[in-house]
């Protein structure tokens, strides 16, 4: 068996005339961790709905663990587990009984489980209150926990990071590595902050207007649009071009220069020859967001 | 499924609402409950004989008369003769003698005193006042069944009277004679039950019986030559509703009937058996809103509050998961109207004791023309199922509105509003007898007529008809609700 767990091919979906997806394909597999970024609207939260049967797909097809999801739902859908737009439960029931109804569906969900999910998400103090008095951030947890509850393969998060704190955002990020890593969990996870998932997403895949303009590897990615610069902080900056080539000045004692690492020392050695004094070199560290704005000329994803 | 259905439940069963709606109806059932105790009726003879009052607005009124005015002089001595016959009655202890006085003296002491200060006439006061002497006489010295055996007499007087009569009548004569002979015959049968069944004279519950019993009940046929003789003719269009009014009076004879024989009322509205007999149609606001509250919201809440999608990305297909909500809807249906039940035992219960369980409800058969004793439980469960497809179709309508609109409000609004709009139309219908509404549904959603060879509730219909009316409309309804939540994209919330 491939490792393939999800694959969308060739979605096409409008709504009336307003064409909402365009021709959007990737796929995950086992133990990936796929951000999956785009600006609001722009067709992030349809794609994940038709991933899940929620809405009708146009043309195209999803397969979820080789069943077609139109074709054969039931079983496409028995081993994912989701949040789409708020994690919305039955507010006037606790956190526990909500995660019981939704144990029920499933077959061979054990009392344990649920404790263990619960545990998972840090939730124990505060299961069995009613969920109307749950803040955002908890009804999130609860949303991760009930989407965890079924041991999914494959965890679609629809911005889970909505309403979380740094410190809830640090430990769903160790949460779903730990998930990608030890149960080989294929996890899709929406966002329209790549500067949030780029830490622990292997892979990314960039929507916009409903087309997918970029699927890679993080790494790859960054790799290949992240050009390595260097800051050199020097006593007088006004005569470095005629000194070095393709020297980007900042201000009266900065400068940028698009360098390798091996290059530094001869940056160095052509400016003591000129007897310019150096006070500091330091890597410039450019985010992927960055990067990819300035790839993209500066149309800003969100 | 299973599971799915049990889920439906707990959803439904951990909101306050239906507990609030609950305690409603517990609270109108005991009201309604403490209102008969305290106002209802036990006899017809307790609206007949509440004399009381009356007497007493007529003690105030008699000084208002003018005696000049010989039409309120009249009043007046009517007002006096009133006063005279309930002051007599009240001196007497026994129930009988009192119950014989009203029921014999009274023209006597009319015309006593009518003949003495109207007419002025001594020769007819005297008359009068001898025969009211010697029936006080009679009354202190004999017991009831000489009274009784008395009319017996004076009924067989009266036949040979005719009698002698009718042997140089014409025939037409003849034949208006026979008819008073057999009325005349019919009150002996009746005197003679009275003593055969050992029923004083009284105003209880049994003297209604014995006056509404009649001996010889007329069969259909009689009664719709009388009908057709008095007022309309029969058509096959109005038939239904002469056949209804003659069970309706079939029935009441029967009950008439099984009052004496077993000397048990049957009209006592303050008994558990009545109220629990009336129980649904008396609730029937409070049960269509606990039905139309869930079955209008059970799926329109969840897109409301956006846990559909909750619901929608588990391994049961989209059929599956609506009809565990209709499953769940017509649930309700039988939860209401159980819980309307059950509170009206416990509570008629504590009112008025459970003794009246035991007493059948009598029930007049036409189709096989004889008399049946239900058991009170049979009976009301019957009738449950013949009322069944209103309240499933209602719910339904607000199911279907629900699902197709997703506006919790109309699905819920809509069967309530539908339900009474249903009793117009069909008053509208049977006033009017337009034989094309009967394929209207609201025509043929109510079984009951049918029950123990009953028939049918509007011209034109049949069993079979209705029924296959009430699936159309079903049909009609739960199809295209199955097939667009199918289909349906869930939008952003």
């Amino acid at each position: 068996m491939s490792n393939i767990v999800l694959k969308c091919e060739n979605l096409n979906k409008s709504f009336g005339k307003k064409k909402i997806l365009t021709d959007v394909s990737f796929e995950i597999s086992k133990g990936d961790i796929l951000g999956f970024i785009g600006p609001n609207g722009s067709g992030k939260t349809t794609t994940i709905k038709l991933i899940l049967g929620l809405n009708s797909i146009n043309s195209g097809k999803v397969t979820i663990n080789g069943f077609d999801i139109e074709k054969d739902f039931e079983r496409a859908i028995q081993k994912v587990g989701a949040i789409v737009e708020n994690p919305d439960m039955y507010m006037y029931l606790s956190g526990y009984e909500n995660l019981k109804l939704i144990a029920k569906l499933y077959k061979g969900i054990s009392k344990e489980r649920i404790d263990e999910v619960v545990k998972l998400v840090k939730l124990e103090g505060r299961i069995k209150d009613k969920v109307s008095k749950y803040s955002l951030g908890m009804r999130q947890r609860l949303g991760i926990a009930q989407a965890l509850l079924n041991h999914p393969n494959l965890l679609i998060l629809d911005e889970p990071t909505n309403g979380l704190d740094p410190e809830g955002i640090k430990e769903l990020r160790d949460l779903l590595k730990s998930l990608a890593k030890k149960e080989n969990i294929a996890v899709l996870i929406s966002s329209h902050n790549l500067a949030e998932l780029e830490n622990f997403c292997n892979k990314v895949c960039i929507i916009q207007n409903g087309k997918v303009i970029e699927t890679s590897e993080v790494k790859k990615l960054k790799k290949e649009i992240i050009e390595s610069s260097y800051i050199f902080e020097v006593e007088d900056t006004s005569n470095i071009n005629n000194i070095i080539k393709n020297a980007n000045v900042i201000d009266d004692s900065h400068f940028i220069v698009n360098i390798q690492r091996e290059e530094i020392p001869e940056v160095i050695a052509n400016l003591v020859n000129k007897k310019i004094p150096i006070y500091e070199v330091k890597e410039n560290i450019v985010s992927l967001e960055e990067a990819f704005l300035n790839k993209t000329g500066g149309n800003k994803i969100d | 499924m299973i599971n799915l259905i049990k889920n439906e439940l707990t959803k439904i069963f951990k909101k306050k609402s239906i507990y609030i709606l609950l305690a409603i109806m517990l609270a109108f059932i005991t009201l309604n409950t403490f209102l008969i105790n305290k106002y209802g009726i036990e006899t017809e003879s307790d609206i007949q004989y509440s004399e009381e009052n009356d007497i007493e607005f007529i003690k105030e009124n008699l000084e208002s008369y003018n005696k000049e005015n010989i039409e309120e002089k009249k009043q007046y001595y009517y007002d006096l003769s009133e006063i005279e016959i309930y002051d007599l009655a009240k001196k007497y202890k026994e129930t009988w003698k009192s119950a014989l006085i009203k029921e014999k003296l009274s023209d006597v002491i009319h015309n006593m005193n009518n003949s003495k200060y109207i007419e002025k006439d001594e020769e007819s006061y005297r008359k009068y006042k001898k025969e009211y002497d010697t029936f006080l006489n009679e009354l202190d010295s004999h017991d009831w069944k000489y009274f009784a055996n008395k009319e017996i007499k004076d009924f067989e007087n009266q036949i040979a009277n005719i009698e002698s009569q009718k042997k140089d009548a014409s025939k037409e004569e003849k034949e208006e004679y026979d008819g008073l002979i057999q009325i005349l015959k019919n009150k002996i049968e009746k005197v003679k039950l009275r003593i055969e069944k050992n029923i004083p004279y009284s105003n209880t519950y049994l003297e209604d019986a014995l006056r509404n019993y009649q001996v010889n009940f007329q069969t259909y046929d009689e009664y719709k030559k009388s009908v057709s003789e008095n007022s309309e003719k029969t058509t096959s269009k109005n038939e239904y509703k002469i056949k209804g009014e003659y069970i309706a009076q079939a029935t009441e004879n029967a009950e008439a009937k099984y009052m004496i024989d077993n000397k048990t009322n049957l009209n006592n509205s303050k008994t558990v058996r009545n109220m629990l007999i009336n129980t649904v149609s008396d609730n029937f606001l409070f049960i269509i809103i606990i039905i139309a509250s869930i079955a209008g919201s059970i799926v329109s809440s969840e897109f409301d509050k956006g846990t559909i999608k909750l619901l929608l990305v588990r391994p049961y297909s989209r059929t599956k998961i609506l009809l565990s909500k209709y499953i769940v809807t017509l649930f309700t249906i039988l939860f209401s109207i159980l819980a309307a039940l059950i509170m009206q035992l416990i509570i008629g219960g504590i009112f008025f004791g459970f003794d009246s369980l035991s007493i059948p409800v009598v029930v007049y058969n036409f189709t096989a023309d004889k008399v049946m004793y239900i058991n009170l439980f049979k009976y009301i469960f019957d009738n449950i199922l013949a009322i069944l497809p209103e309240f499933i179709l209602l719910a339904t309508l607000g199911f279907a509105i629900s699902v197709i609109t997703n506006v919790s409000t109309l699905g819920v609004a809509i069967p309530i509003v539908g339900s009474g709009a249903a009793d117009i139309i069909n008053a509208f219908a049977s006033l009017e007898n337009i034989e094309s509404f009967k394929y209207f549904v609201t025509l043929n959603w109510n079984f009951s007529s049918y029950l123990y060879g009953g028939v049918e509730p509007f011209c034109g219909v049949s069993i079979p008809f209705s029924i296959i009316i009430c699936i159309v409309y079903f049909l009609l309804m739960i199809i295209p609700t199955f097939l667009i939540f199918k289909k349906r994209n869930i939008k952003n919330i």
